[in-house]
């Protein structure tokens, strides 16, 4: 979970962008984060296969872990 | 980039006044000639002793302006003002008797001659403050342009004071708002007792104007028609709605600066040609050759000034000064104190902070229904600050703009001593504004706003001018954001009697404080501390009054005060230590000014123990006020000194190992109870 804006300690895990499994591009857009001030979209920081961990809904703190990307194998 | 439109032309000027204005205008100035005449006699002769600073050879302006005023115009002055006072309609006698200090007095004698007011005649302010009275003047025209009846603000202010940023941020709110006010410089060619042109490159104030994109004229200072004239177009443009005008009334102060000033910076020459342009016989011969008046008239009307000058002074050196009870009375509203809960521990239970629960709010929520029940109860209540229409930086104000109109939800330039000054302004003239300063830290750059005119201004006017205003002010310590976003100075506000403090710890405090400080009659300070604004709590209708504290958790062993999110940290370590068998009792102040000294003297003549605990530096806190206040009442009683838990004093650093060392957190306040134990024993 990235900390966005002066005061995030926390934020819920909105929604999903793309599917548990997916391959998914460098710069495309993973998840939602909502906290009261904002809501974000998440990109991708590298191109690779998603592995969610984190539920829709739920509120996870800074620095969690709420998705790995396996980059592709070569 | 486009280049900007260029400013707009000067309005024109409308049509001469007629002979009786011109009759009219004589007798202001005379009038204000023959009263600086009766003081300066009376300060030599020793019968008065002021410091007074005369308005001779400035008659003109005043004269001009008034007679371009409608009665219920607003003015705002300087110290300097006897002659705006007396041409905008201040009755004499009890102007002069504030001068003398007298209970009679516009400000019952307690504001003194820098601090007149009258608002009857629309006299809100004379500030002794150089350019502090401009950000003022705009939040009056704000309230009156929010009144929608042409009512205008006209500022009063010397050649010097736009040197002075209250004269940029006031100028420029005022043409981004198209506020209706009139600017009037009033040139007498020093600023203290230091030349113009050793103070400014440009040749004219006037020139200034068109930095704000406003238009502005330079006239004869010297003579009432010009400035009346002038001041006439400027008043119409403001009642248009087409904004504000700078006009500067090129003048010349016949006295120095204060009354026995050698003016030794003065080149004689310069003083005898002032002299021969001297405004009040200059106009005399002009109706006279022009056939307006007869030498008889203006004879007549030179004696009856000079006696009622006399007479006045006469009457007021015989009126009494002010008694002994008026020293603590108007330094905030005369409301009897109401305490929501009793104290007395046979009767009161603990109110609980409350834990996460389906329908918990987060105190950002909270002050966001306080602002909007606020905006939708009371149509006086106005909004201000940097951002806001938007979220606002913390989205405390997210949605309010669309719900209730950006003329009530209003946007700021990056000005905090204009939005304080506008805000002050606005109160004055019968808002409920409701101010944002983005973070406490830049407190500094609105104070003199907050500490010099809305703490003071009740007081100084006997009650005349109260400041019903809210300061909103976040704090963001604990957030890793620096030492310039993050320090509590609520110690620099309660040292300044006039301004109430509160710092809410959960979100029904803060949404019944906020609703609290917008009804109160006083400029209120509510500080949001940033880390506790996600902080989740369930609200109830109790309203909270200013200035009463509640206990969070009782105990017997130690009382802890405090108040804001220290009193989350003095929950938890007094739940740790209750598995040790210490029972830690926990005083949310809630609020600091006024503070409640009965709550506190209660708990510690109890536990006989006491930790004060806050999240501002040591040194120099309020904890210091708070030990002191508990060992002057309770020394006999105490077990052990009263400690202080506080910041370390070092800014506040930006390396979150750091940042948590400098803050005061549950080891130090845990450390801090066992010794004040330890001593007991």
């Amino acid at each position: 979970m990235p900390k966005m804006g002066m005061e995030m300690t926390e934020a819920v895990l909105a929604r999903w962008l793309a599917d548990d499994g997916a391959t998914v591009a460098k710069g495309q857009a993973l998840y939602e984060i909502e906290t009261d001030k904002v809501a974000n979209e998440i990109e991708a920081p590298v191109s690779g296969r998603l592995r969610q961990i984190a539920e829709e809904g739920v509120t996870y703190q800074v620095g969690d872990t709420v998705a790995e990307l396996v980059e592709d194998e070569r | 980039m486009t280049n900007p439109p260029d400013p707009p032309d000067p309005p024109d000027p409308p049509d001469p006044p007629e002979d009786a204005v011109l009759v009219d205008m004589f007798t202001t100035m005379t009038l204000i000639a023959a009263c600086d005449d009766a003081l300066r006699a009376a300060i030599s002769s020793g019968a008065a002793t002021l410091a007074y600073y005369s308005p001779r050879g400035q008659e003109a302006v005043a004269a001009g302006f008034a007679a371009a005023l409608a009665p219920d115009d607003y003015l705002v002055t300087t110290y300097r003002g006897l002659h705006d006072q007396i041409a905008k309609g201040v009755p004499l006698r009890p102007l002069v008797a504030e001068m003398l200090g007298r209970a009679e007095g516009t400000g019952k004698g307690k504001g003194g001659p820098m601090h007149v007011v009258w608002p009857e005649a629309g006299l809100m302010l004379t500030t002794g403050v150089v350019g502090s009275g401009l950000p003022v003047a705009a939040g009056l025209g704000w309230a009156a342009q929010r009144e929608g009846r042409g009512r205008i603000a006209l500022a009063c202010f010397g050649d010097g004071a736009t040197n002075i940023g209250a004269f940029h941020e006031a100028a420029n709110l005022a043409a981004v708002w198209r506020l209706p006010v009139v600017f009037l410089c009033q040139n007498n060619g020093y600023g203290e007792h230091s030349r113009f042109d050793d103070q400014q490159r440009t040749a004219h104030v006037a020139d200034r104007a068109s930095s704000y994109g406003m238009p502005g004229v330079t006239v004869d200072g010297n003579d009432p028609v010009a400035v009346h004239s002038a001041v006439a177009a400027a008043v119409a443009r403001a009642r248009r709605g087409d904004g504000p005008t700078l006009v500067e009334a090129a003048t010349y102060r016949l006295f120095g600066h204060v009354l026995g000033d050698k003016m030794a910076y003065v080149d004689p020459a310069e003083l005898e040609a002032a002299w021969q342009r001297e405004p009040v016989g200059r106009f005399r011969r002009r109706l006279l050759d022009a056939g307006v008046l007869s030498e008889d008239a203006a004879r007549a009307v030179e004696a009856r000034c000079a006696a009622l000058a006399a007479d006045t002074l006469e009457e007021v050196l015989l009126l009494p000064e002010p008694g002994a009870a008026e020293l603590l009375t108007d330094v905030v509203a005369p409301v009897a104190r109401v305490r929501a809960r009793p104290v007395s521990p046979a009767s009161s239970t603990p109110a609980p902070v409350a834990a996460s629960a389906p329908a918990a709010v987060s105190v950002r929520r909270a002050i966001t229904l306080a602002l909007d029940e606020a905006l939708a109860s009371d149509g006086r209540v106005v909004l201000l600050g940097e951002d806001i229409t938007g979220a606002g930086v913390f989205g405390v104000t997210t949605g309010l703009s669309t719900k209730f109109g950006a003329d009530r939800v209003r946007d700021t330039p990056i000005s905090e001593q204009a939005i304080v000054g506008a805000a002050v302004g606005a109160a004055l003239g019968g808002l409920r504004p409701v101010a944002e300063v983005m973070f406490m830290d830049f407190l500094g750059l609105c104070l003199d706003q907050l500490a010099n005119h809305a703490a003071k201004l009740r007081y100084m006017s006997g009650g005349r001018t109260p400041v019903p205003m809210v300061l909103r002010t976040a704090v963001g310590g604990g957030l890793g954001v620096g030492a310039q976003h993050s320090q509590m100075l609520e110690a620099w506000l309660t040292h300044v009697p006039g301004l109430k403090v509160v710092v809410p710890s959960t979100p029904a405090d803060a949404r019944a404080l906020l609703a609290a400080c917008i009804i109160d009659d006083d400029p209120c300070v509510f500080v949001e501390q940033v880390p506790l604004l996600s902080r989740q709590g369930e609200l109830d209708d109790a309203p909270v009054p200013i200035g009463v504290a509640t206990v969070r958790r009782r105990g017997t062993d130690c009382t802890v005060v405090t108040y804001g999110r220290q009193v989350h940290d003095a929950l938890a370590v007094a739940e740790s230590l209750a598995a040790e068998g210490i029972e830690v009792e926990v005083l949310d102040l809630r609020s600091v000014a006024p503070v409640d000294d009965d709550a506190i003297i209660e708990s510690v003549g109890r536990t006989r123990r006491a930790v004060v605990l806050h999240e501002a530096v040591v040194t120099g806190g309020f904890g210091a006020e708070l030990a002191a206040r508990i060992s002057e009442t309770l020394f006999g009683a105490l077990d052990a000194p009263v400690l202080r838990v506080g910041a370390l004093p070092a800014p506040l650093p930006y390396a979150r190992g750091l940042e948590r060392l400098a803050l005061p957190g549950p080891e130090r306040l845990t450390a801090a109870i066992r010794r004040v134990l330890v001593s007991a024993s």
